[in-house]
């Protein structure tokens, strides 16, 4: 008798805290993408943007940045390379200039590890975040 | 309050505890949602750190929370919420996994992240915590180590879970959001100080001493205890309490033995313990004079909640008869004028703890007293073979099964009776046992 209601409140339990659970992933919003002014790629040599996405690789930029999908949906960079420049982008890697501010205290904590990296792969990886100019992917099917 | 209402209230309150983090998650600035599964993900996190924050509440033997239940439930439903919220903080992880591998980076804990790997501690933990417990015997590891290493290696995982969460600190950025969710994380860590610290602090104010140690028939012992510089302690009769011995409290290595004496006299409390384990093989080479500490009385298990009962019926196997004996002594003590049934099994007439005293009560209570052997001696002319349906029908005429019954003997026994009783049309509500498993 009294294991029965054990099983019931275990039940209970865990059925309030999974639609519980549920009504938070509803509530949320799906992500706002940040429009994308069209802006024609600059002619970026495909052996540096390539170089640049390995490094984007291996320094785990996706535990953080979502490409095409791929990765933490939480800060998508499609269609970075088309709203920030060079300068900024480089700021926003490395938390310095206004992106330091900007940046939440440790995420830029994290980035400043970044300033480590040869200027060569800085250079790859800013050519790699210049190449995304594409949207979002499935935007307007949401 | 009665028993039923503060019950309701007690898990209202159970479920408002585990509910709390979600609830703050969704109200006030909620970040904006990164997608359904994977806010879903996050939110099973939560979920589950919650629940298996409750679980230090539940073992922490609050005696107002655990009355109106019978602390025994509350163990029990302790395994179950574990395995729901191990399943929740699965389930986080797997959706990740799934849905988005990158976004977890580096397994290698020397290029991930040191939260990430907080995370995967955790996990694997809570994980390892909970099959040494569910599977402690098949794995034959010893009670006390288990039990240390329980306490230990949950609070670790719980910490090194908190620290994920911090680490990630998404939704803990908003600085009234990172004072509640740290309030909360040192909530857990309070109690369990409480539980380590204060509790056994307060046992150690109040001593006993062994006043004798006696021998019982069927390899068991009586271990009579006796307050030192305290009035000793009220028990229902039926209940149970934590027992120390050649210990400090502060080691809790402590086992749970009911009561087996009357529980009109607080100032003499026995304990009648077979020698089943370790520990209980001990017990009769302890001498009158050590020091024990108690922690008690805990349980459901009395005729005591029961006070309009118009008769009760005991079914004990072997040991069993400990708590059991407590109510009869109680019932005696007390000039107890109901009808009495106690059906009581054993392998062997020689091996019948309490076979003389059983004798004697039955002169100073209205008891029916059926001795059942699984090895009669040739001459035997009472029950044989084991407690059944037919055998109870026998002695239990229709009119008493509105009778409160009490179980008590090994688990194959009680569940075999639990379904021979309602066979015979005795309601659940009125079969009464402990789910414990005494150690
Ligand atoms: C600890 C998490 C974290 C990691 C790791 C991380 N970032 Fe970021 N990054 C952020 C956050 C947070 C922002 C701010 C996003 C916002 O406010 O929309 C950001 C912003 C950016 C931006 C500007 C985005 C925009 O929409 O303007 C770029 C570009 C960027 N990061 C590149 C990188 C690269 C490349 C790496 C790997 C070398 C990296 N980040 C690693 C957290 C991280």
């Amino acid at each position: 008798m009294r294991e029965l209601w054990v099983r019931i409140v275990a039940g209970i339990t865990g059925a309030l805290v999974l639609l519980l659970a549920l009504a938070f992933a509803g509530l949320q919003s799906p992500p706002t993408p940040v429009a994308a002014p069209a802006m024609p790629a600059a002619a970026l040599p495909p052996a540096l943007v390539g170089a640049g996405h390995a490094v984007y690789e291996a320094q785990g930029c996706a535990m953080c940045h979502a490409i095409a999908g791929e990765g933490n949906p939480r800060y998508p960079l499609d269609g970075v390379g088309g709203r920030r420049d060079a300068a900024e982008l480089r700021d926003w890697i490395l938390a310095t200039g206004a992106a330091e501010e900007a940046l939440p205290a440790r995420a830029a904590r994290m980035k400043q590890d970044y300033r480590a990296l040869a200027g060569s792969e800085l250079d790859a990886l800013v050519a790699y975040m210049k190449s995304l100019t594409d949207r979002p992917p499935g935007e307007g099917e949401r | 309050m009665n028993p039923p209402v503060s019950a309701v209230l007690w898990v209202l309150l159970y479920l408002l505890l585990v509910a709390a983090p979600l609830l703050v998650l969704l109200i006030g600035p909620v970040p904006p949602g990164a997608g359904f599964w994977w806010d879903f993900s996050m939110a099973l996190g939560f979920a589950g750190m919650a629940m298996m924050g409750v679980q230090f509440a539940l073992t922490a033997r609050l005696r107002r929370a655990s009355a109106p239940f019978g602390i025994d439930i509350i163990y029990y439903f302790h395994r179950y919420a574990a395995v729901i919220a191990l399943g929740l903080l699965l389930a986080h992880f797997a959706v990740l996994r799934i849905d988005y591998a990158e976004a977890l980076g580096a397994i290698d804990p020397r290029r991930a992240p040191w939260h990430m790997t907080a995370g995967r501690v955790a996990l694997a933990l809570f994980a390892v915590v909970i099959i040494t417990s569910l599977w402690r015997k098949p794995l034959g590891i010893e009670y006390d180590r288990w039990r240390m290493w329980h306490a230990l290696l949950a609070t670790v995982a719980f910490l090194a879970a908190a620290g994920h969460i911090a680490g990630v600190g998404y939704y803990t950025v908003a600085p009234w959001k990172r004072v509640l969710w740290t309030a909360y994380t040192l909530f857990w860590v309070l109690l369990i100080a409480y539980v380590r610290l204060a509790k056994p602090w307060a046992m150690r104010r109040r001593p006993w001493r062994v006043a004798e140690v006696r021998a019982e028939r069927g390899n068991a012992w009586t271990l009579a205890l006796a307050p030192e510089g305290h009035v000793g302690l009220a028990f229902a009769p039926g209940q149970f309490a934590w027992l120390t011995l050649r210990a400090s409290p502060y080691h809790v290595k402590e086992h749970p033995f009911s009561f087996s004496s009357s529980a009109e006299n607080g100032a003499r409390i026995e304990f009648t313990i077979k020698e089943l384990g370790d520990f209980t093989r001990t017990i009769k080479t302890v001498q009158p004079g050590e020091v024990a500490y108690l922690d008690g009385p805990y349980g459901v298990f009395s005729i005591d909640r029961h006070p309009h009962a118009p008769g009760f019926v005991f079914i004990a196997g072997g040991v069993g008869i400990a708590p059991i004996m407590s109510m009869l002594r109680s019932a005696a003590d007390r000039g107890e004028r109901r009808p009495l049934t106690l059906v009581y099994a054993n392998n062997r007439w020689d091996d019948v703890i309490f076979r003389e005293e059983l004798e004697q009560l039955r002169e100073r209570l209205d008891l029916k007293l059926v001795h059942v052997l699984a090895e009669p001696p040739e001459d035997w002319a009472g029950e044989r073979g084991y407690v059944d349906d037919a055998l109870l029908a026998r002695y239990l005429p229709p009119e008493q099964r509105t009778f409160e019954c009490f179980l008590c003997g090994p688990r194959p026994m009680t569940d075999a009776v639990q379904r021979a009783l309602t066979a015979l049309g005795v309601p659940l509500r009125r079969v009464h046992f402990e789910l414990f498993e005494m150690v």
